[in-house]
Order: C-alpha cells, then structure tokens, then sequence
C-alpha cells in the first residue's frame, strides 16, 4: 500500500493523475475542462465579498449603533444563516423566471464575450458571496470599532487629521489582519460552498464533477480533486500569511 | 449579532448545578429565550411528527400536483402530490438527529484527543495537531464529500462524514483552552499529590473547557444542520423517499420553472433553524465571559 501511495504521489506531482474508472478519460483533462468555471465563480464571489464587505463593515464601525450599523448587522446574521443554495434557488426564481433578465443556468466561457460571461457568472457569485460578505463585514466593523478607541487615532485627530486620510492611513490598514485572517478562512470554506451552488446553477466545474465521480465511485477523480482543492487551500493560507508582514511591517521581524 | 460584551458572570455562592445557572441566564435574555424555544419547538414536533402532521408525508396523489396554498394543504404539494407541510413535519426528524449524531461524533473524538494533546503536550500533542492541519486543509464541505465516497452515500454516512470533518476543529478549541488550563495552580497541586494523568485530564481539565465546548457544540449544530442539507441537496445525503429540508429544497429546484415558490417553505425553515442556533451560540458565549472561541 504504501509503494501504490507513493507511486500515486510521484505521478500526481507530475500532473499525471492517472485515468477516471468510468470515462476512461485522463483526470488531470477532465479537470483541466471543468476548473474554468469554477475558478470564475469562485473569483468574482470573492472579489465580490471583499469589496461589499470591507465597504460595509467600515460604514457600520466607522457610524456605530446609526441606522447603517443596526442595517449592517442585521443583513449580516441573515447572510450567515441563510444556506447559499438556498439563495441561490431565490435569485434564479426572481431574476430568471420573474423578470427573465439573466440566465437560470448554464457557462459561457469567458472567451465568448465578457458580457456573456458575466452574465450567467453573476448570480451564482452573488449567491456564493452571501455568507463570505457577511463575515468579512462583521470582521471590518469590530476592526474598525476597536481601531477608532485607541490614542493613536485621538492623536491624528488632534493634529487635525479627519475623513478619508484617517480612514486610509490609521484605520484600515490597523484593522486589516483579522479581517485578512477571515478573508483567508472563509475563501477556503467558499471552495466547498461552490460545490453546492454549481448543482443549483445547472454549472459543470469541478463540484458538478467530483459529486458525479462521488456516486459513480470513480475514486482516481475524487481524489485529484480532494488534492487540488488542498493545494489551493494551503496557497491562499500562504498569500494570507505573507500579506501580514505587507499590512503591518511589525509582524516581518 | 450580540454586541454586547457582558462582563463574565460572578459565579453565585451555589455552584452545584452550573449547568442550571448558564441554563437560567440563556433564558434572560430575549434572543436566547427565543432560539431556545424554536429548538425545543422542534424537538416536540419531530417526537409528535406523526399526531401534528395532517397528511402521510409519502402518500403520492398524482392529480394534485403541484398545488398552491389552499385551507386543505396549507403550503401546497410537491412534485408527487404529497403534502409539503407533512414532509416538512416529518422532515424535522433529520433535523434533529443528524446535527446531534454528527456533533456527538466530532465531540467523541475531538474531545479526549484535544484534552490529552493540550495536557501532555510534547510528541503527542505534535502528532495530533499535524494531523487536523493536514485535515483542516481541506474545506469541510470537500471533505465530507470525500469521506462519503468512501462510505457511499447515505443520510448515515452523511452525518458520520460530517462529524468526521467537525473533529479536528473541536479538537483544536479543546487543546488550546485546555493549553491555557494547565498552567494553574491547581493543575500542579492535583499532579503533587498524586493523581494519575486519566484524574487529572477527566476531572480537573475537563470542567474548565466546558464552556467553550459548549459554545463550540451549540454553533456546530447550526453548521452540521446546514452540511446535511447541502449534502442531501446534492443526493449524497438522505434518500428517497424520506424526506429532509435540504431534500426537499432539491425537489423543488428542479421543478422550479413549475412552481417558482416551492423553494420557500423548506428554505425558510433552514434559515430560522440554523439562525436560533447561532444566536444560541452567541448567547451562550456572552453567559459563559468564554470570548477565546470568537
């Protein structure tokens, strides 16, 4: 067993994967096919949920108990507990067979048309970014809050500084690290979540093609893409960990 | 979200039934009160399933399919004709077993490896924790699909994987509050005295890591709860013709050009449940002062 393990393992980092039990097709091609879209929903989810999210959690601390921080807060426990599946499965009843604006299923690659692409990518980020927002927005705002008590942000406001240049320069990049650290975490959950969300948008990625692999027990493709999903976990978690030292020069030494 | 950082509470003169006192001021205040009954709501509806549900949840009438909200069924029927409040009823049962079997399961394993790797420390401990970061390198989701290829599908083996994939993360809180245990003074005075490692972990380090397992156990519920349902949206979970929330979700997504609105009542049902639990979990952090879990 541990000749067949390491057998695997030195054709595996070679890219060589071996061959599905059930299409006779080489895994590495077969992933290769279905990662595109999965990589576009997982990215524009992301770049969603960061952007909604540190936007929202610095409005809410930055305004704390008004009617932002209250709105915020509430939206964000929603985010938290509602399943994205489930979001999902409203935005398609609301968007595709209400008003039929976008698509209910389906991918366009990307090299159709960005509109195209974006089209059918945007409600399955939207739906997929739901609880990663959240959390990045409650994150930013206990940040944000902790932050603004603190003398050093008494001192700037003393020398006059206020608005933006505060916000920049003392607040953020001073809440940044446990905001980065979620970040990190809920990017690698998002890898699961998209799993689900492809099976509600009728997606055929990775997800689609492990959970097909999963009930036909076609266990050289699980298993490829257990791997490659680790692998690109344990890269966020370094990007996440380098980042520290970019955000706050103390943490180099 | 419960901002409000409560100051740990003052442990009153009668310290013999704490389980009771944290239990006391969950119920103070309106958020625990209410999750806490929406639990114990549930509980009683899955025991009575039977006596509250108006219909057979498996009982097929292909003619009235896929029927709004009448006086006769009050959210409509599903793709089959059954009644969809009656699978609902009876689906509360999944809802309540598979969290506690899953969650039993991670705290099975999670808690004695947890308790030895923080007390022991040293190879053990090395050993222990390489592994759940080995596992912890793999989202949950993604694991629990893993292991259920292994096991085949199930709503058994569903709640197996997921427990499976909740141990290292109960592991890691147990070690670390149990790390931060054994430097007190009563640790060494247990050890001086002469007690076996099996006395000193089960009876000295165990009390003081309740509290935040218990808010660790409480937010896992919600988690497991959402798991199952995706996994039995996916199929890989329960199996026709029983019914769960996440099931029933899938059923109704595929027939959702039919009947736009079948996705709400299970969905719903979803959310508030998975929301009285993190609520809870919130409460109970705040009763607790245990702030090291946030």
């Amino acid at each position: 067993m541990a000749v067949q393990f390491g057998s695997w393992l030195l054709s595996a980092v070679q890219g060589d994967f071996g061959t599905s039990l059930y299409t006779d097709r080489s895994v590495a091609e077969s992933l290769m096919q279905a990662a595109p879209a999965t990589i576009s929903i997982s990215i524009v989810a992301i770049l969603l949920a960061a952007v909604l999210g540190v936007t929202a959690g610095t409005l809410a601390g930055l305004r704390r108990d008004s009617w932002i921080d209250r709105g915020v807060s509430l939206l964000a426990t929603l985010g938290i507990a509602m399943p994205s599946f489930w979001v999902g499965l409203l935005l398609v009843s609301i968007f595709s067979f209400q008003v039929n604006w976008l698509p209910a299923t389906g991918y366009v690659p990307i090299t159709e048309g960005l509109g195209e692409w974006l089209r059918h990518i945007i409600l399955p980020a939207v739906a997929l970014a739901l609880a990663m927002t959240a959390e990045i927005a409650r994150q930013t705002r206990g940040g944000v809050v902790d932050v603004l008590s603190r003398p050093y942000v008494l001192a700037a406001r003393a020398r006059g500084a206020n608005g933006g240049w505060l916000v920049r320069k003392h607040v953020l990049r001073n809440s940044a690290i446990p905001v980065v650290t979620v970040f990190g975490l809920q990017s690698a959950s998002l890898l699961g979540g998209v799993v689900i969300i492809e099976a509600v948008f009728g997606v055929s990625g990775l997800g689609t093609l492990a959970i097909t692999a999963v009930v036909r027990q076609d266990y050289p493709v699980v298993q490829a893409y257990v791997v490659l999903v680790a692998v690109i976990v344990i890269t966020i978690n370094l990007i996440v960990d380098v980042s520290y030292g970019w955000i706050n020069p103390k943490v180099r030494s | 979200m419960t901002t409000s950082h409560s100051m740990p509470v003052p442990l009153p003169a009668s310290r013999r039934r704490p389980g009771l006192r944290v239990l006391r001021q969950i119920v103070r205040r309106p958020a625990g009160a209410i999750s806490l009954c929406l639990l114990v709501g549930l509980v009683f509806v899955a025991v009575f399933a039977p006596l509250i549900a108006p219909y057979d949840p498996y009982d097929q009438s292909l003619r009235d399919q896929f029927q709004g909200p009448s006086s006769e069924h009050w959210l409509g029927t599903d793709d089959f004709g059954r009644d969809v409040l009656s699978r609902l009823i009876y689906a509360t049962r999944i809802v309540v077993i598979a969290p506690v079997v899953a969650v039993g399961l991670a705290v099975l394993v999670g808690l004695p490896s947890g308790l030895f790797a923080g007390y022991l420390r040293g190879r053990v401990d090395a050993v222990l924790s390489r592994i759940a970061d080995a596992l912890l390198s793999i989202p949950a989701i993604v694991a629990a699909i893993a292991i259920v290829a292994v096991l085949g599908p199930g709503i058994g083996t569903t709640m197996i994987a997921i427990g499976l994939v909740f141990a290292p993360r109960l592991f890691r809180i147990v070690r670390g509050a149990t790390l931060s245990v054994v430097e007190e003074g009563y640790i060494d005075a247990a050890q001086s005295i002469g007690a076996s490692t099996n006395r000193v972990v089960w009876v000295h380090c165990l009390p003081n890591v309740l509290a935040p397992l218990l808010v660790q156990i409480t937010l896992m519920m919600g988690f497991a709860l959402l798991a199952e349902a995706g996994l039995s949206f996916l199929g890989l979970g329960v199996q026709l013709p029983q019914a769960s929330w996440g099931s029933m979700l899938k059923a109704a997504a595929d027939q959702q050009f039919r009947a736009p609105y079948a996705v709400i009542p299970s969905g719903v049902c979803l959310t508030l449940t998975i929301l009285a639990f993190n609520t809870l979990g919130d409460v109970v952090r705040d009763v607790t002062g245990d702030r090291k879990t946030s």
